[in-house]
C-alpha cells in the first residue's frame, strides 16, 4: 500500500520532469536568457531579433507533433489549430512566414548548433555543448 | 339642422382629438424610433468592428501594415463605415476612407489587445461610422412609425366616427326629424316601435311620447277653458249691453273708462269722450249734483265700500228733471289710477210718486194747501231749527165769520166754493216761502217767515181782510163777502214752543171774534183773564 502510495508521487514527479520545455540557443549566442514573453514575441513573429539586435531564426516541429502542440499551449495559451490560423491570417496578408519546421528534435539540436542565429525548443535531455539553455518552460499537461 | 351640426361637431371633435394624438404619439414615437435606430446603428458599427477585432489585433500585434490594410479596407466596404484605422504603437499602421478630421465626426473604437495576452493593449481600431447615412435610416424607420401609427389612429377614429353615428347620431337624428314634424295637439306620437331600444335614445322616445300627451291633454284644458271665459264673456257682455241699468266704469278725478249703451241713453251722451279728451270730467256733465256725486266715490274708494244715492242728472229739456240712483263701487286699480263702477237705474216715476204721496198725506185735499199734520210739523221744526233769541216769525190763525150759515143755507159745494177761493187768495197773499195751512173747517193757519216787523205783520194781516171784501160767487147769480177772524202770536215772544203759540193765536182769535169779527189782533198777555165768558 505504502509502495504503491510513494511510487504514484514517484511517476508523478518524473511526469513533471518529462513536461518541461527546453528553450535553446547555439552557445556562442550573447543571450544568455529570456523571459517567456520574450520568447513568444519571437516565435509568434512579433520581433525577429533578439534583445540585443542580433537577427534571430525561429525553428519549429512540423505540424501534428506532440511537443509541438505542448510548446505552443505553454507558451500563447492556444492550442495547434489556432497557432496554425493565426499564421494562415499572416501567410494570407503577405510578406510574413512562418518558423521554419524540421523533422524531429534531434535535428532541430544539429540546426541550433550549427546556426549561431537560430532558437528552438526541444524536450528535457542532455544536450551538446554547443547549444545553451535561456529558458524553461513548465508544461502544463 | 341641428343634429346636421351636432354630427359634424362630433366629427370634428373626434377628427381634432385623433390628429392630437397622433401628432403626439407620432412625435413621440419618431423620436424614440429615431433614437432606437440611431442605437441600433451605432451597435452595428460596434459588432463590425468586433468582428474583426481578431485579426485587426494580429495586424496590430506584428505590426503587419498589409493586415491592417486589409482589415481597415474591409470594414469600409460596409456601407454605416465611411473610414477606418489601425493604430499600433501609436502609429497608424492601417487606414482607409476618410478620417475623422475629414467628416468631422466622433471615431467609435476599440482597443486591440494582443493575441495570447489579453492584459497587453497592443493598439486601437477606429472607425468614422456614416452618420448621414444612418441618420437617414433612422429617419426612415422613424418616419415609416410614425406614419403606420398616424394611419392606424386614422382608421380608429374613422370607426369611432361610423359607430357615433350609427348607434348615435342617426337614431337621434330620425327622433329629432319626426318631432320636428309633430306640433303638438295634433295626436301624433313618436314611433317607439322603430325606436325600440332598451338604451337613452329608446327612452328619450318614450319620456317625449309622455310630454307631447301631457301638453296635448294641458291644451285640450286650456282650450275648453278659454271656451269657457268666452262663453262667460259673451254673457256678461250681454247683460252689460242689455242691461236697462247704465253701467259705466270712471276714473278716481271723473273721467270715463267704459259705459254701456243704457248709460248713454240715460245720459242722454253720444260720444264716449274716452282718450281723446283725458281730462273731461263725465260726472260733471252728467250730474246736476256733481259734488254729490264726486264726493260718493271718494267715499266709496276710501273706505272701499259700495255708496249709492239718488241723483239728478242733466237732460237737454231743462223743465223736467230726471232722477236716477247711482251706486258708486271701487272697481280696482289700472295703471291710470284708482278706478269706480258706477250703475244708475231712472227712479224719476218713483220720485215722483213719492212725491206725489208725500203731497196727499201733507196737503188738504180740497184746498191744496198744507193740512194740521203739515202745519204742525213744519211748526215744530221751525221752532227747532231757530235758534233762540234769533229767527222770528209770527202765526195767523184764521176763523171764517158766518162760515156754518152759509153752508146751511147754500149747502156743501157752496161751503167748499168758498174755502177754496178762500185758500187761494191766502196763498196768493203770502210768500211762497210761507206756510199756507187749512187746520180742518173753516179754520185756517199761516205762518210768516222773517216776520220781524209788526208793521208788516200788520200790513199783510190788514191785506187779507181787504182781500175779503171781494164777493164771492158761491151759486150762479149768489154772490157773498165773507168775513174773518185773525189771531195772531209771535215766536218767541208770545211762546218758546209750538203749542203756547198757536194757543195764543188762538186766543187772540177768539178776542176777534167776541169783539165784533171780521178784524185781526196780536195776543195780549193781559187778556188772559178774559176768555170764553160762559154765558157766550
Amino acid at each position: 500500500m505504502m509502495k504503491t502510495f510513494l511510487l504514484m508521487i514517484a511517476l508523478m514527479c518524473s511526469g513533471l520532469a518529462q513536461a518541461e520545455i527546453l528553450v535553446i540557443v547555439n552557445a556562442q549566442n550573447p543571450v544568455i536568457t529570456l523571459e517567456k514573453k520574450q520568447v513568444m514575441d519571437l516565435f509568434m513573429g512579433r520581433v525577429s531579433a533578439f534583445p540585443n539586435g542580433q537577427s534571430a531564426e525561429t525553428l519549429d516541429l512540423k505540424t501534428g507533433m506532440p511537443l509541438r502542440a505542448r510548446f505552443y499551449k505553454t507558451l500563447t495559451g492556444k492550442n495547434e489549430a489556432q497557432v496554425d490560423a493565426y499564421w494562415a491570417t499572416l501567410i494570407f496578408a503577405g510578406r510574413m512566414s512562418p518558423p521554419k519546421q524540421l523533422a524531429d528534435e534531434q535535428t532541430l539540436i544539429a540546426e541550433v548548433a550549427a546556426n549561431t542565429e537560430a532558437i528552438a525548443y526541444v524536450t528535457r535531455q542532455a544536450l551538446p555543448k554547443n547549444v545553451k539553455i535561456v529558458t524553461e518552460l513548465a508544461a502544463r499537461e | 339642422m341641428n343634429i346636421q351640426s351636432l354630427h359634424i361637431k362630433v366629427s370634428l371633435s373626434v377628427a381634432a382629438a385623433a390628429l392630437f394624438v397622433v401628432l403626439l404619439s407620432s412625435q413621440f414615437f419618431y423620436q424614440r424610433s429615431y433614437e432606437k435606430s440611431f442605437t441600433d446603428s451605432e451597435r452595428s458599427v460596434q459588432q463590425l468592428l468586433e468582428t474583426v477585432q481578431a485579426t485587426a489585433a494580429i495586424a496590430a500585434y506584428v505590426g503587419n501594415r498589409e493586415l491592417a490594410q486589409q482589415v481597415v479596407t474591409g470594414l469600409t466596404q460596409n456601407d454605416i463605415v465611411v473610414g477606418a484605422k489601425i493604430i499600433a504603437n501609436k502609429e497608424i499602421i492601417g487606414q482607409h476612407g476618410r478620417t475623422s478630421a475629414d467628416a468631422k465626426q466622433k471615431l467609435i473604437s476599440i482597443n486591440l489587445t494582443a493575441p495570447f495576452d489579453e492584459k497587453e493593449k497592443v493598439g486601437e481600431l477606429a472607425v468614422v461610422p456614416n452618420v448621414p447615412l444612418i441618420a437617414l435610416r433612422a429617419r426612415d424607420s422613424a418616419m415609416a412609425t410614425a406614419i403606420g401609427l398616424a394611419a392606424q389612429a386614422a382608421v380608429v377614429a374613422l370607426l369611432v366616427l361610423i359607430l357615433v353615428y350609427w348607434m348615435m347620431t342617426r337614431p337621434l337624428s330620425h327622433l329629432s326629424g319626426r318631432l320636428h314634424r309633430i306640433t303638438p295637439g295634433d295626436g301624433n306620437r313618436l314611433d317607439v316601435a322603430s325606436v325600440q331600444r332598451g338604451d337613452e335614445i329608446g327612452l328619450l322616445a318614450g319620456d317625449i311620447n309622455a310630454l307631447l300627451h301631457t301638453v296635448e291633454t294641458m291644451l285640450e284644458e286650456e282650450r275648453q277653458l278659454r271656451h269657457r271665459v268666452e262663453l262667460l264673456e259673451t254673457r256678461f257682455r250681454g247683460i252689460f249691453e242689455d242691461s236697462s241699468a247704465g253701467i259705466f266704469l270712471v276714473r278716481e278725478r271723473g273721467t270715463l273708462v267704459t259705459a254701456n249703451p243704457a248709460f248713454f241713453h240715460l245720459t242722454g251722451l253720444t260720444e264716449i269722450p274716452q282718450s281723446a279728451t283725458g281730462d273731461d270730467n263725465i260726472i260733471a256733465r252728467v250730474f246736476l249734483d256733481h259734488e254729490q256725486a264726486s264726493s260718493l266715490i271718494k267715499l266709496s274708494l276710501i273706505t272701499k265700500r259700495p255708496h249709492s244715492a239718488d241723483l239728478r242728472i242733466r237732460t237737454e229739456q231743462d223743465n223736467q228733471v230726471r232722477w236716477v240712483h247711482c251706486i258708486f263701487s271701487p272697481a280696482g286699480n289700472t295703471q291710470q289710477g284708482a278706478t269706480v263702477e258706477g250703475v244708475m237705474y231712472d227712479v224719476t216715476q218713483r220720485k215722483y210718486s213719492e212725491e206725489r204721496i208725500r203731497e196727499l198725506a201733507e196737503k188738504d185735499s180740497l184746498t191744496g194747501l198744507s193740512n194740521r199734520q203739515a202745519a204742525e210739523s213744519a211748526l215744530e221744526e221751525l221752532i227747532q231749527q231757530a235758534p233762540v233769541g234769533g229767527k222770528e216769525f209770527a202765526v195767523m190763525l184764521i176763523d171764517l165769520d158766518r162760515f156754518k150759515t152759509i153752508n146751511d143755507t147754500y149747502g156743501h159745494d157752496a161751503g167748499d166754493k168758498v174755502l177754496v177761493t178762500i185758500a187761494a187768495r191766502l196763498r196768493k197773499l203770502v210768500r211762497d216761502s210761507d206756510v199756507v195751512a187749512r187746520l180742518g173747517g173753516d179754520e185756517f193757519l199761516l205762518i210768516l217767515n222773517h216776520a220781524g216787523n209788526i208793521d208788516t205783520i200788520k200790513r199783510i194781516a190788514q191785506k187779507i181782510l181787504d182781500a175779503q171784501q171781494a164777493p164771492i160767487e158761491i151759486q150762479p147769480g149768489v154772490l157773498e163777502k165773507i168775513g174773518m177772524s185773525i189771531g195772531i202770536a209771535l215766536y218767541p215772544e208770545h211762546g218758546d214752543n209750538a203749542l203756547s203759540v198757536r194757543k195764543h193765536a188762538d186766543q187772540a182769535m177768539y178776542i176777534v171774534k167776541r169783539q165784533g169779527k171780521n178784524n185781526y189782533t196780536f195776543y195780549d198777555p193781559c187778556d188772559k183773564e178774559l176768555p170764553l165768558a160762559p154765558s157766550n
